[in-house]
């Protein structure tokens, strides 16, 4: 088990670490719900019967987890969690989104990753704000999911899916525009 | 096809950014640790609601002496037990296993999950006084029945009266706070699903 689960965290773990960004954006609760939601992949993968996609599988469990994340976090005043990040200037959050981004060695590269970051960190605003079947959709979107797949994890049908995602993509780049 | 050519160029623009987030660092052995300590409290919780019976079942096996209407409240109590206890086992086999659903499920499930929270809330909160009522008037009936001596009885509901006041005043409390939480989630869900 033990080594099935390193495994698993070894494939997967960036993506779960994704999932945890997209509910929280307070960091040190952001670690805590991603170490919340890889308790919880553990304790699932006991269950898992190999007849879905592990991919999905956890996926399911990473996003219930987030839910009941946000649920709880409901009795924190506004602004003590998940809106920390919209709430502190630019940048600071700036400075935190260029550390998540890959190395730089030359004045150029500083510059080019600050600005990336920016836009990453607008992106993680923007999806944030979205409602959870939106969120959902895109999200798994942008981690490569076919519908199919997008439609095991969040219980909607490949239809509706495929009409969201490019409604969703349309108002994301419109608040990408739109903060520029 | 230029617009559908766009649309997919800006997908993947909006994809490649999404996964330049680098990955949060994760103590493996201290996850193993939290995951074990889970496991075994949720056992320690089921082997406490079982054991909730034992006082029961002593006073079956010992064949303890009571009267007809001590019989009647601890049968009353055993089967209200029994049931609470089967309602608790089911609510944590469904959240042991609701996790492996998809969100939509989930979120239903969680939903009304919530929703009876509350209400189970809502109905301790006004047992908290019904009870306090009805002890009363246990006690008033039986000094009735025993041929009413006034002080004793004066005594007796006063005495009752106190510690109805200490044990439910809390209580009350306790549920209040209970159910206004249960109600919060609730609406935090449904701010998170409304469109």
């Amino acid at each position: 088990m033990s080594n099935k689960f390193e495994q698993v965290i070894k494939d997967y773990g960036g993506l779960l670490s994704r999932v945890a960004s997209t509910y929280e954006a307070n960091d040190s609760v952001k670690q805590e719900l991603y170490q919340e939601i890889c308790v919880a992949v553990w304790q699932g993968l006991l269950n898992f019967k190999e007849q879905a996609s592990l991919k999905t599988y956890i996926l399911r469990i990473a996003h219930n987890r987030c839910v009941t994340h946000v649920t709880k976090e409901s009795k924190l005043p506004k602004g003590a969690s998940f809106d920390d990040a919209d709430n502190c200037t630019m940048d600071e959050a700036d400075l935190a989104a260029a550390n998540s981004i890959a190395n730089f060695d030359t004045a150029s590269s500083i510059e080019a990753s600050l600005i990336q970051s920016q836009k990453l960190n607008k992106l993680l605003t923007a999806v944030r704000k979205l409602k959870l079947p939106a969120r959902q959709i895109i999200t798994l979107s942008m981690e490569g999911l076919s519908y199919q797949e997008i439609a095991e994890v969040t219980g909607l049908t490949v239809t509706n899916i495929g009409v969201s995602i490019t409604r969703i993509k349309k108002e994301l780049q419109r608040q990408l525009q739109d903060e520029k | 096809m230029k617009n559908n050519q766009s649309e997919n160029n800006d997908h993947d623009e909006l994809g490649s950014l999404w996964q330049e987030q680098t990955e949060m660092n994760l103590n493996l052995s201290e996850i193993k640790k939290l995951a074990d300590s889970q496991r075994w409290k949720q056992r320690f919780y089921m082997f406490m609601d079982l054991l909730s019976l034992t006082p029961f079942l002593l006073i079956l096996f010992l064949k303890i002496e009571l009267s007809l209407t001590l019989q009647v409240f601890i049968a009353l109590c055993f089967v209200s037990s029994i049931i609470m206890i089967i309602y608790f086992v089911k609510l944590r086999w469904a959240s042991a296993f609701s996790h492996q659903k998809n969100t939509e499920d989930f979120t239903q499930n969680l939903l009304v999950q919530l929703h009876n929270n509350a209400r189970i809330a809502y109905i301790n909160k006004h047992s908290a006084w019904i009870m306090t009522i009805a002890v009363l008037i246990f006690i008033s009936f039986n000094a009735w029945l025993m041929g009413w001596d006034g002080d004793k009885a004066f005594s007796s509901l006063l005495a009752a009266s106190l510690l109805s006041i200490l044990l439910f005043v809390p209580w009350y409390i306790w549920a209040k706070k209970r159910q206004i939480r249960f109600e919060r989630e609730a609406q935090s869900i449904k701010d998170l699903l409304s469109e």
